[in-house]
């Protein structure tokens, strides 16, 4: 049994699953409302791929999702590594500003959703400013930490060859840090995904969150359950790519 | 660790960041910045916030229950199946990464599938509630075992421990930081699920209340709500948090 | 009467990685005195950690014949009541502070609380470490940790102590004065050490005897009386010739060991912090 490699083993763990999942949709008296067989699925992750399906405007409703991520996360990152610059850079900020960052941290987010939506509307805007909020922490936190942490050696050996303070800050504390930037990026981009997508099924007007509450009220539960795969198939994806980045950079 | 020295200059700027925030605010809201429909000032926030309290009591109760058992519901089944699975290190191998994609995926995405098939009472709230906490959960169940070194289960067989004794004495010590850790994330986990879930529904518990509030347009005891359900569960979540270290203070 | 007797053991396992059959132990036979100080020394992989472990009743030994015997009885399991053992990672867990570390062993042993508590003091003040009742592991250098295992050890109040190369993580100063602190507790509580090194000088400063291995499979190529007076002058005329004599049949042994190639089998190196 143990010849079996751990990523066989799991393929075949989720084709046996498919499998009898499909027996029980086909065989079952469950309401064909409730759940669709994988079979049928797929056909419709097909047919919606190749525009033949009946869900409108696919591709423009899922791009306006995805540039929404894309810009949520430039925004996020851009904040978040310089916040976490600014923490790190000064004793005095970042002694001042962690206890406030751990209390905003401890709010869950979703909390301050009607607010924003209040405050800015229905539109993609505040499903960007959701995905910012959600992402923008691990960042801050992971960027002060690794400058933080760097070994005080590197920087007095820069010190000593003669280095100032931006060619260290770039020479020697950035390349310092960058692992633990790079996963706190990483991690960010997860959260942010969830911060977009959390903000566009709630507020279903535009975007896959739209298609697929679409689906749901007019019961085409196939294509129910094909766009809510195919949505998660984009943050799974997403978020493997990046991790990839980030293995790279770091190696590197 | 830190001398804190300049210890009046921290608190200085805290209270001076707070100050800033609180002023812009009340500003934005007197002068017009911001229309007051859609943020109400400060002072008005705190005024509402009893009357607020004492209305959604129920809905908090509600609210209250609902995640308790949500938690509870998602930690007991996480520490079934990650016990189960830790014992054997295939297992473990095996399920791991599949379980760690449930964590990242944006769960949000099934909110419309749970609405499918457990209607719209409190019990797609238990559910969505349960299994945001049942993955991060699980996860730390199946890697706490790692943390008891072979060798002080060795040791406590030389010393002459039985089976039992030994996993009361070493194994049970030796993961827990880790369970009270992965315990934090489930709260927080927990608590955004419930949330969440409420909101879009809004039918029962705080979620609801915010968004009758919101739609209604009644933004004073719109913000207060949203401060009560902050204050909570910020709290809720520092307490954890501060819980994680104490357990996990022998490590480091 | 000597207090453990092994004759005739052998062990041999299966190795998963090279699936190969391995003789660890080849019908060794060994005896110790009560009170004695006795010395197991040889190349790396010869066994002697083995044959350690399995007077200790950590390890079964294989049943062609070969028996060990502690006290008269022979040894089917670990026995904490005669025997401590001591490993070369100190093995402190680190969420009890260091007073609870060295009552461990005696919580095994439906020992009263207050007497725990006593019997640990009283060791740890043997050993100056009274001021760290309370710190926890992750405080102490890697000497102290081992001071306190062997504290835990003592502790237990057994007549045999046995050890696995307990010193051989620390730096060389520790070393030498751990080692004599060992030997001034030996003599005040009278007791038996059986003691694991590959460390010749170790092996001629510390011991009273000294079985030398062969390379694998183990068997005792000489057992020899280390009469030095005490306390052993490193470098003396009278050392330096006991470890002549000792080095000259282990040095065949360790050129035996080190030209098969052969890798040592379970031998954990472990760091003292973990």
């Amino acid at each position: 049994m143990h010849k079996l490699s751990p990523t066989l083993a799991r393929l075949l763990l989720v084709l046996v699953l498919l499998v009898l999942w499909e027996i029980f949709t086909r065989f079952s008296s469950v309401s064909a409302i409730l759940i669709a067989p994988p079979s049928a699925i797929l056909w419709q992750m097909a047919q919606i791929l190749v525009r033949a399906s009946n869900v409108p405007d696919f591709y423009a409703n899922a791009w306006l999702t995805i540039v929404e991520i894309l810009i949520a996360y430039a925004v996020t990152a851009a904040i978040g590594v310089l916040a976490g610059i600014a923490v790190a850079s000064s004793k005095v900020i970042g002694d001042a500003f962690e206890p406030i960052l751990l209390v905003l941290y401890a709010v869950p987010k979703i909390i301050l959703y009607p607010v924003i939506v209040l405050m800015i509307g229905t539109g993609p805007a505040t499903k960007i400013v959701f995905g910012v909020f959600v992402g923008i922490f691990v960042i801050i936190f992971n960027t002060a930490a690794g400058l933080r942490q760097i070994e005080p050696n590197y920087l007095r050996l820069a010190h000593s060859l003669g280095y100032g303070g931006a060619k260290i800050f770039f020479k020697v504390q950035l390349p310092a840090a960058a692992q633990t930037v790079l996963a706190g990026l990483r991690l960010g981009f997860g959260y942010t995904i969830i911060g977009v997508l959390t903000g566009e099924l709630l507020l279903v007007n535009a975007g896959l969150g739209y298609l697929i509450d679409w689906a749901s009220v007019n019961y085409y539960t196939a294509q129910l359950y094909a766009l809510i795969v195919i949505t998660l198939a984009i943050g799974v994806v997403a978020n493997y790519v990046v991790g990839r980045i980030e293995r790279h950079w770091v190696r590197g | 660790m830190t001398l804190r020295q300049p210890k009046y200059l921290t608190l200085a700027i805290r209270f001076a960041a707070l100050g800033i925030f609180l002023l812009v605010w009340d500003l934005a809201v007197r002068l017009g910045w911001i229309d007051p429909l859609f943020l109400a000032t400060p002072l008005d926030t705190l005024e509402h916030l009893v009357p607020v309290a004492e209305h959604a009591a129920p809905d908090l109760a509600i609210t209250v229950t609902t995640f308790l058992s949500a938690f509870a519901a998602g930690v007991i089944v996480a520490l079934a199946i990650g016990f189960a699975i830790g014992i054997s290190h295939y297992s473990r191998r095996m399920l791991l990464p599949l379980l760690a994609l449930g964590v990242t995926i944006p769960k949000v995405t099934l909110l419309p599938l749970f609405i499918l098939w457990f209607g719209i009472a409190q019990t797609p709230v238990i559910v969505f509630g349960a299994l945001s906490g049942f993955f991060p959960m699980v996860i730390n169940v199946m890697t706490a075992g790692g943390e008891v070194k072979p060798n002080q289960v060795l040791l406590a067989k030389a010393m002459g421990f039985g089976p039992l004794q030994i996993f009361r004495k070493v194994t049970l010590p030796a993961m827990l930081p880790v369970l009270v850790s992965g315990l934090f994330y489930a709260c927080n986990a927990s608590m955004m699920g419930v949330f969440i879930v409420e909101l879009a529904l809004a039918r029962h518990g705080l979620g609801a209340v915010v968004h009758d509030l919101a739609v209604t347009f009644q933004t004073a005891d719109m913000y207060a709500a949203v401060l009560l359900t902050a204050s909570i569960t910020a709290a809720v979540n520092m307490a954890l948090w501060y819980a994680a270290r104490y357990f996990g203070r022998w490590r480091y | 009467m000597a207090i453990i007797e092994v004759t005739g053991v052998s062990k041999t396992y299966h190795d998963a990685a090279s699936d190969r059959v391995i003789r660890t132990l080849d019908k060794i036979s060994l005896a110790a005195e009560e009170n004695d100080f006795l010395i197991l020394l040889g190349p790396s992989g010869c066994g002697k950690s083995t044959l350690l472990n399995i007077i200790a009743g950590l390890v079964p030994h294989d049943p062609d014949g070969g028996r060990v015997l502690v006290a008269g009885k022979p040894v089917t399991g670990p026995n904490p009541k005669l025997m401590a053992y001591v490993f070369q990672d100190p093995v402190l867990y680190p969420w009890r502070t260091v007073l609870k570390n060295v009552e461990f062993g005696l919580e095994a042993q439906d020992v009263e609380k207050a007497q725990r508590r006593e019997r640990a003091l009283k060791y740890l003040r043997l050993v100056g470490l009274e001021e760290f009742v309370d710190a926890y592991p992750r405080q102490l250098s890697g000497g102290m940790a081992q001071r306190v295992a062997l504290c835990r050890a003592l502790a237990l109040e057994t007549d045999i102590i046995l050890m696995d190369e307990p010193f051989a993580a620390l730096d060389e100063q520790s070393r030498i004065l751990l080692g004599d602190e060992l030997v001034l507790l030996w003599r005040q509580v009278r007791r038996t050490i059986v003691f694991v090194t590959h460390s010749l000088t170790e092996a001629v400063y510390l011991g009273q005897r000294i079985a030398v291995f062969t390379a694998r499979p183990g068997r005792i190529k000489l057992d020899i009386a280390n009469d030095l007076p005490r306390p052993r002058a490193i470098g003396g005329a009278e050392f330096n010739r006991m470890v002549d004599l000792v080095w000259q049949q282990l040095k065949v042994e360790s050129q035996a060991a080190s030209a098969s190639g052969r890798v040592a089998a379970r031998q954990e190196i472990l760091l003292p912090k973990e």
